[in-house]
């Protein structure tokens, strides 16, 4: 069993010096038809998502606009319930429904619901934390953070054959090419 | 093994006090030292505990007074029978404290046993209510963990048994030799009883002395009286019909038995005639050397020397043109312009004008005083004469001269003193610490172990006036009876106890009580008739009806006498000292109890300790500021103090506080102050010229509550005049109130509010005490006060205007506003504070956390705050006194004023029970309660032509820092300015 | 363009080599132990001077009736405050592209965290029962009461934990990938584990850079205005009295300007320093020294402004109690204190007029610490000289700290260095991201083709 599985190809990995190179790889790559595809960098590169398939993502920006709209409604609203509801009292003579006495609570919990939920959906969306990700068993990986710019091809795709693949990365003018297998 | 039961033998081996006396005495002993309720005192001050064992009132009311263990007597509550006792429903008693021998007449509130508040008697023909800061804080005297608790000889403690015998044998003694050798030093007494008993036990000891002892006495008023009428005559005035008033270094609203009626009568008389606008306002005209609470009210004032009052005596007795020789030497320019206002006024005034000579003023002057009077026709009018009040009336100074003389000579065997202290407030130059140690046998009894206990071979503990039977009279003579409402504390003892013990009674009589004694004297005095009903009412009024004393016809007065008197020459600006009673202090008997020590004095705003008074010009002169230490040389004895500069104090004058520094007064009073007393000869008792002052390098911070006396014009204290009458000041445009005016309209709420008269107040601090002891205010210590943390929740403000010499002074009593916009509320994060439906602003002190932002926000600044644990610290007894309608604050806890929250549920509670509102006056605060001048109104808004609503309509009333638009609810009636709302201008 | 931003000879291993030695193989070096070591001490005496004040109560401290509010206040403003620059640096120097901002902004953001740490423990000192805090907090509880919403306290409970709260995630948001460059560049095991542990499987793949991008520009835009909102709530703590000397619509402006001055201040006296030490003049270069200290000047001058604001609006309101508050300040029992401030706000902060002066780090060094000082100084004659005297003179009083209030003053100073150095040991002190980022795009970077 375990033999089997460690023996199965997980993907290519083709490592760049600079992102240019990379982003040559890539295309050349969905050139090929592939599309289950993945680069690695240490920083973001400009230009990358464009050639990248299925590479937009804005959900992030709606699901902090959701949370900041919550914050806000329920920060005002808890507000009002306490103060005119829950336990109305009479403080300085001030009117129970002091509004402009609420705002800045409720501006905070927008605020902060807002950043939470953008930083939760930064999470979830990438499906982080997960320490045990196929491309760690990769060679290459541990420079992926540092100065080395690493395209993974995925096996799985229905066009993958891994040697047109491995010609056509060594091509783009990759330094090197691996066999990721878990 | 088996205690031994007989008695111990003269130098008795013994291991345990059991085995010493046998089990019997060892109860008897230890009862002695340690006090019946001992094991009451939880040391968690728990009240549901005290509760628990004290049971039902109406035992309690049997415990009192029983001691030592004898059937219970009943005495009769002020309001409801015992019947009706209810647990947490207090209970009044009306009964009487002493104030220098004479009758301070109290209403004193009882908590399960545990009297808590003292009260003015509002039924009592002199006081009708009014209390002083001293009655208020009597209380805190009886559960004073420093007074002294059991019966000592040559300081090692005595069993009851042993002190009975033991003074049974030294009255036998003292009779066997006729009374020879035997001295007995009392202070005032009024008490007919006590007076009574002294005779008695004198008739059968012919040759013994009785000798009278009181630092503020009255000898130059009996030597003036002497001088005139020939006789002791003592006089008393009635301000409520004078129309002019002339003080000579009398202070009528601060000194004497009879203050609290003058300040009433004079508070109502003005405001009177200002409402009525139908006869001139009556006015006092002050000379005097240092300021007083009557110089402050005064319509003219000036600030002149002792001798130069003298002299204006004199010129003033000119003028109305009597006999005598004016002074050669023109008056300065300001006493010329009093004496040319004054003058006038009494001539006008006519019947209606009056002339007090002060007890600092020689004979003479008291003399002229009463010449004064009888030429303005006054006599009958606004004074009247009576025989004196105390039962042995002589010359206190000349009667301690004889007996300090009489010891130092060796010539008394037995020296028996009744609660005087003349060690410590003594004439220095009777060296009677010396003298004293001289008598054979010397037997001290008071309440505490005293400078004087201390040199005497006995020391019996005297009870306080709550705890013991007794009488006493007041200024008018009339007769309090002296009703305990809690059984010794310590195992003390009273007077009368004491005496009855001295007189050694044949057995059958052994067993007559204090109480037995005092009714004995009034079964006499009620006559024939229903004594029981006599006794009945009189304890329940708190008074005995028609016991006032008579007034009698003056002989005329010789005007040839006065010929003979001749004005002082101008003393040369040589310094003189002046010796007054601290205000708080007295003559130093209050010095151990901490209210009045932290209790801010009138005019300085001292607290903790004692400071040399002296003029803005002398402090020029010399080149000193407060607090720097001056070292005073007279003769050769010499003292230091630091010193404070006070305007309108006369320019070469020093004014000295007696009653500081005392070496054995108590805990409290340790290291406080500094001791006036080693300057003070019998000659020289109230001042002493030609002394010099030297600066010292030592600086010593005074701790003051007040630290700026100007008004920084912002209209804090107003005044009106016929011509003027409004208070009203307009801040200019701002516009308006957009808040709603009140959350709650309904007619059928009550709406509390307050007024403050400032015409009326005379700044006598009852109501700062007041407040403290219904409210359980912590004291913070001297340190503390330095670091600006008191915690009363009513201050009084007091205020300068005008030139440094000789200013106008106002007092402000400033407790909480109850604003209706509280700056307070809006800032607490927790809710804390917030406003109740009936308008108080209430402080919830379980949910405060302690931030302060509402004393920042407080213009008022009235908020005060448990910086540190201020509480914790009571000793067991002192937890006795706390009221247990009001939650004691912990540290971290902001607290304030509450307008008495607790008496406006109780008097709601009352109310409903009778389905009924709240009947306006019904409900006092605390410090309305206390006001002799009734200067303070509270009530409901809601109620048609309730008092505080009156008030708030008339034109005096305003709100101080309005333009901030607080709102407050507590506001102020504006002074009625005396010059212009007189009868001339 | 004047100054370069960083190194022209810096590529993506010559920066992960710089950034990533110094926690990884740095040691501790001697300047460390010492520094360390000292706030260290400081921080044993905060952790005294708290003991005794839960022992025994706030009443340890100089405060009193009227001066209610002392240093507890004044610290956290001036903590806060300081807090604010490092927000200022990352979120809105990021929304307005200023690149000059990469090289110090983890440092800004850090510093950031800890001034807010130390800011945050003064309101629950100052408190009477300290042990009730959470009364502030909207929680469910058996007495059904609830915070009081129109007392600014309680939006300063509200402003500053969103704001703490906001600043990590930001902070930590941005730290991931470097983190990721930590494990892949750890050679112990454990080292490598930590730092794996702490970057969370990142991957840096373009789906995570992607999504981490777009979070961090959101959480800059929500940091934005949160700042703002946090320092002006600050003011209103003030402003919201009727306190004269408080009661002023300029607060929440001029508190922030004042803030952002102060931070930068602090920003600096840190960098300086460091840059020095850890030899990152390739990456923190004049220019950066140059572009904060005119911060600073700009700042600077709108809170020379709010000074002769408040003179300006004590005489013109014409209220008497404004009045006596402004005099004073100017001739008081506090003017000393006044002056000093006016010394180090506006006359030193006039200096960085001149170019010599912002490009010299020792004099720019010295600068930042008056105006340090000085912004310290500005909070203390705000709640004092305010509180002093105000409107009833029979109240009147002065406060003075005493050796309690000082000591927990120090003793925070104390936990913010203590954190920092900390900081800097384990910690990529520079985002490393972001730098190769802006050495790709830059003209003279080197992938540029």
């Amino acid at each position: 069993m375990s033999e089997r599985r460690a023996s199965s190809l997980y993907a290519l990995a083709a490592e760049f010096a600079s992102p240019g190179a990379l982003i040559e790889g890539t295309r050349a790559m969905a050139g090929l038809g592939l599309r289950r595809m993945e680069a690695y960098t240490p920083t973001e590169i400009e230009g990358l998502d464009d050639v990248l398939p299925e590479a937009s993502d804005h959900r992030v920006g709606w699901i902090a606009f959701g949370g900041g709209v919550a914050g806000a409604v329920i920060g005002f609203g808890f507000q009002m319930w306490v103060n005119m509801m829950a336990y109305p009292m009479n403080v300085g003579g001030r009117p129970f429904f002091s509004w402009p006495a609420f705002l800045p609570v409720t501006f905070e919990m927008a605020v902060l619901c807002a950043s939470l939920s953008a930083f939760l959906a930064f999470f979830v969306l990438c499906r982080l934390p997960r320490l045990n990700h196929p491309f760690f068993e990769s060679a290459l990986a541990e420079r992926a953070s540092q100065d080395r710019y690493i395209l993974l091809v995925e096996a799985d795709d229905p066009r993958f054959k891994a040697t047109e693949v491995g010609d056509g990365l060594r091509e783009a003018g990759a330094l090197s090419v691996e066999e990721v297998r878990v | 093994m088996q205690p031994r039961r007989d008695n111990p033998k003269p130098e008795p081996v013994w291991r345990s006090l059991e085995e010493l006396y046998g089990d019997e005495r060892l109860r008897e002993v230890t009862e002695q030292e340690f006090p019946r309720f001992a094991e009451l005192w939880p040391d968690g001050a728990s009240r549901r505990q005290f509760l628990k064992v004290m049971g039902a009132g109406l035992a309690m009311m049997g415990l009192a007074a029983c001691h030592p263990p004898r059937e219970a007597e009943d005495i009769v509550p002020y309001v409801e029978m015992p019947e009706n006792v209810v647990p947490g429903n207090p209970l009044h008693f009306a009964s009487a404290l002493r104030d220098r021998g004479f009758a301070m007449p109290i209403v004193a509130e009882s908590h399960e046993g545990r009297p808590t508040k003292i009260e003015g008697n509002a039924d009592h023909p002199l006081t009708r209510g009014g209390t002083t800061p001293q009655m208020q804080a009597s209380i805190l005297t009886l559960y004073d963990p420093d007074r002294s608790r059991e019966v000592t000889h040559g300081g090692r403690l005595v069993n009851p048994l042993a002190f009975q015998s033991a003074m049974r044998q030294l009255g036998e003694a003292s009779r066997k030799r006729g009374g020879r050798g035997l001295h007995i030093l009392t202070e005032v007494v009024t008490s007919p009883t006590l007076a009574r008993q002294i005779e008695s036990f004198l008739s059968e000891r012919p040759e013994a002395q009785w000798h009278v002892w009181e630092p503020r006495n009255r000898d130059n008023a009996l030597r003036g009286a002497m001088q005139t009428f020939g006789r002791h005559l003592e006089p008393h005035y009635d301000i409520s019909r004078a129309r002019a008033v002339v003080c000579l270094d009398a202070d009528l609203f601060g000194e004497g038995p009879a203050a609290l009626r003058h300040v009433r009568d004079y508070a109502l008389a003005r405001r009177e005639a200002f409402e009525k606008r139908d006869r001139p306002l009556p006015q006092v005209f002050a000379a005097e050397p240092t300021p007083t609470l009557t110089g402050a009210k005064a319509a003219r004032r000036v600030a002149a020397g002792p001798r130069e009052v003298e002299r204006l005596a004199f010129a003033l007795a000119g003028r109305l043109d009597l006999e005598v020789s004016a002074p050669r030497e023109d008056l300065p320019r300001d006493q010329e312009a009093l004496l040319r206002a004054a003058s006038a006024a009494l001539q006008a005034a006519g019947p209606q004008g009056l002339v007090v000579a002060g007890e600092s003023q020689p004979p003479a002057i008291h003399a002229l005083a009463h010449a004064l009077n009888e030429r303005l026709g006054a006599f009958g009018e606004t004074v009247r004469f009576t025989e004196p009040i105390e039962a042995h009336p002589v010359d206190h100074g000349e009667s301690l001269r004889v007996l300090a003389e009489a010891l130092h000579a060796g010539e008394v065997d037995q020296l028996v003193i009744l609660g005087a202290n003349p060690v410590a407030c003594g004439p220095a130059d009777l060296e009677l610490a010396a003298a004293i140690k001289k008598a054979n046998v010397s037997i001290h009894h008071g309440l505490f172990l005293d400078e004087t206990a201390r040199l005497c071979d006995w020391h019996i503990p005297a009870t306080h006036e709550l705890e013991e039977w007794s009488d006493v009279r007041a200024a008018d003579g009339t007769a309090s009876i002296i009703q305990p409402l809690i059984a010794p504390l310590w195992g003390a003892l009273s007077a009368h106890e004491l005496l009855r013990w001295l007189s050694s009674p044949p057995l059958d009589q052994q067993a007559t009580s204090a109480l037995d004694l005092v009714r004995e004297t009034w079964a006499e005095a009620a006559g024939e008739g229903d004594f029981r009903t006599f006794w009945r009412t009189s304890l329940h009024d708190g008074y005995i009806r028609g016991s006032e004393a008579p007034s009698i016809q003056p002989p005329r007065i010789d005007r040839r006498a006065l010929r003979e008197l001749a004005p002082p020459r101008p003393d040369a600006a040589s310094l003189t000292l002046l010796f007054r009673p601290d205000p708080s202090l007295g003559d130093g008997r209050w010095a151990n109890n901490a209210w009045l020590q932290e209790l801010p004095k009138p005019f300085t705003k001292l607290t903790w300790g004692n400071a040399a008074l002296i003029s803005p010009h002398l402090a020029l002169q010399m080149g000193i500021k407060d607090g720097d230490e001056i070292l005073i040389r007279a003769g050769d004895g010499e003292i230091t103090q630091p010193v404070f500069t006070l305007p309108g104090q006369a320019a070469h004058c020093v004014t000295l506080w007696t009653g500081h520094g005392r070496q054995a007064a108590g805990r409290v009073a340790e290291d406080i102050g500094w001791a006036v007393e080693p300057l003070r000869t019998a000659a020289d008792w109230h001042a002493l010229a030609g002394v010099t002052l030297r600066r010292t390098q030592k600086h010593i911070e005074l701790a003051t509550t007040q630290n700026h006396f100007l008004m920084e014009d912002r209209h804090l204290v107003r005044s009106v005049s016929a011509e003027h009458p409004s208070a009203h000041i307009s801040h200019g445009v701002h516009g308006g109130n957009l808040l709603p005016k009140m959350l709650t309209d309904d007619p059928d709420s009550y709406q509390w509010a307050m007024t403050i008269d400032l015409e009326a107040c005379v700044g006598c601090n009852a109501c700062v005490v007041a407040c403290q002891a219904e409210n359980n205010i912590p004291t913070v210590g001297r340190r503390e006060v330095l670091r600006g943390r008191e915690m009363h929740w009513i201050r009084i403000d007091r205020y300068w205007k005008g030139d440094e010499s000789n200013p106008k002074m106002y007092f402000q009593p400033v407790p909480c506003m109850h604003c209706e916009k509280a700056p307070c509320e809006i800032v607490c994060p927790v809710a804390a504070t917030t406003h109740s439906y009936e308008g108080l602003n209430e402080m919830t002190y379980n949910r405060c956390v302690g931030t302060r932002y509402c004393s920042n926000n407080c213009p008022y600044k009235v908020r005060r705050f448990n910086f540190l644990d201020y509480t914790g610290g009571a000793a067991p007894s002192e937890q006795l006194q706390r009221n247990p309608s009001v939650t004691v604050r912990m540290r971290g806890v902001m607290e304030k004023c509450t307008y008495c929250v607790q008496r406006i549920n109780r008097a709601r509670n009352d109310a409903q029970m009778d389905g009924r509102r709240i009947r306006d006056g019904e409900l006092k605060t605390a410090c309305q309660a206390s006001c002799p001048a009734e200067a303070i109104t509270f009530g409901d808004l809601h109620t048609e032509g309730s008092a505080v609503r009156r008030q708030k309509e008339s034109p005096r009333n305003y709100g101080i820092l309005e333009h901030l638009n607080t709102q407050p609810r507590t506001t102020y009636l504006a002074v009625v300015d005396a010059d212009e709302g007189g009868s001339k201008h | 363009m004047s100054a370069p931003l960083f190194d022209k000879k810096l590529d993506d291993a010559g920066i992960s080599e710089q950034v990533a030695h110094p926690p990884l193989h740095g040691g501790f070096p001697r300047h460390w132990i010492i520094g360390f070591g000292i706030s260290f001490l400081l921080l044993m005496l905060f952790l005294m001077a708290v003991t005794w004040l839960l022992a025994r109560g706030v009443g340890i401290w100089g405060i009193n009736i009227p001066v209610a509010w002392g240093f507890a206040i004044i610290n956290f403003v001036w903590w806060i405050g300081i807090g604010h620059a490092g927000t200022f640096i990352s979120a809105i120097l990021l929304l307005c592209q200023q690149d000059w901002r990469t090289s110090i902004n983890r440092f800004a953001e850090a510093m950031t965290l800890f001034a807010v740490a130390c800011a945050g423990v003064f309101p629950l000192l100052h408190l009477g029962r300290p042990w009730f805090f959470y009364w502030l907090l909207p929680y469910p509880s058996t007495t059904t009461l609830w915070p009081q919403f129109r007392s600014p306290l309680v939006w300063d409970v509200f402003a500053v934990s969103t704001y703490g709260t906001v600043s990590l995630l930001f902070w930590y948001l941005g730290l991931l990938p470097d983190l990721a460059t930590m494990r892949d560049r750890a050679k112990h095991l454990w080292a490598k584990r930590a730092y794996g542990l702490a970057a969370l499987g990142w991957r840096g793949a373009s789906s995570h850079w992607r999504r981490q991008k777009a979070a961090y520009i959101i959480l800059a835009g929500l940091a934005a205005p949160l700042v703002i909102s946090v320092h002006s709530i600050v003011g209103l703590d003030f402003a919201i009295s009727q306190v004269p000397g408080w009661h002023s619509t300029i607060f929440p402006p001029y508190f922030v300007a004042g803030a952002i001055f102060s931070g930068f201040a602090m920003v600096l006296t840190i960098v300086i320093p460091v840059r020095k030490l850890y030899r990152l003049h390739g990456m923190i270069t004049a220019r950066h020294l140059d572009l904060m200290a005119k911060v600073m000047l700009l700042t600077g001058l709108i809170v020379a402004y709010g000074y002769l604001i408040e003179g300006f609006m004590a005489w013109y309101s014409g209220e008497t109690a404004e009045r006596t508050m402004m005099l004073n300040r100017l001739a008081g029992a506090y003017a000393p204190a006044y002056w000093a401030l006016i010394a180090c706000n506006v006359v030193a902060a006039q200096t960085l007029w001149f170019k010599a002066v912002r490009t010299r780090p020792v004099v720019l060094f010295v600068v930042s610490l008056f105006i340090n000082v000085g912004m310290w100084l500005e909070r203390y004659i705000i709640v004092v000289t305010s509180l002093y005297q105000d409107y009833l003179p029979s109240s009147w009083g002065e406060y003075h700290g005493n050796f309690w209030d000082w000591a927990t003053f120090l003793g925070t100073i104390g936990l913010f260095f203590a954190l920092l150095y900390l900081f800097m040991r384990f910690l990529p002190m520079i985002s490393m991201s972001e730098m190769r980022e802006l050495v790709h795009h830059r003209p003279g970077g080197k992938s540029e083709r």
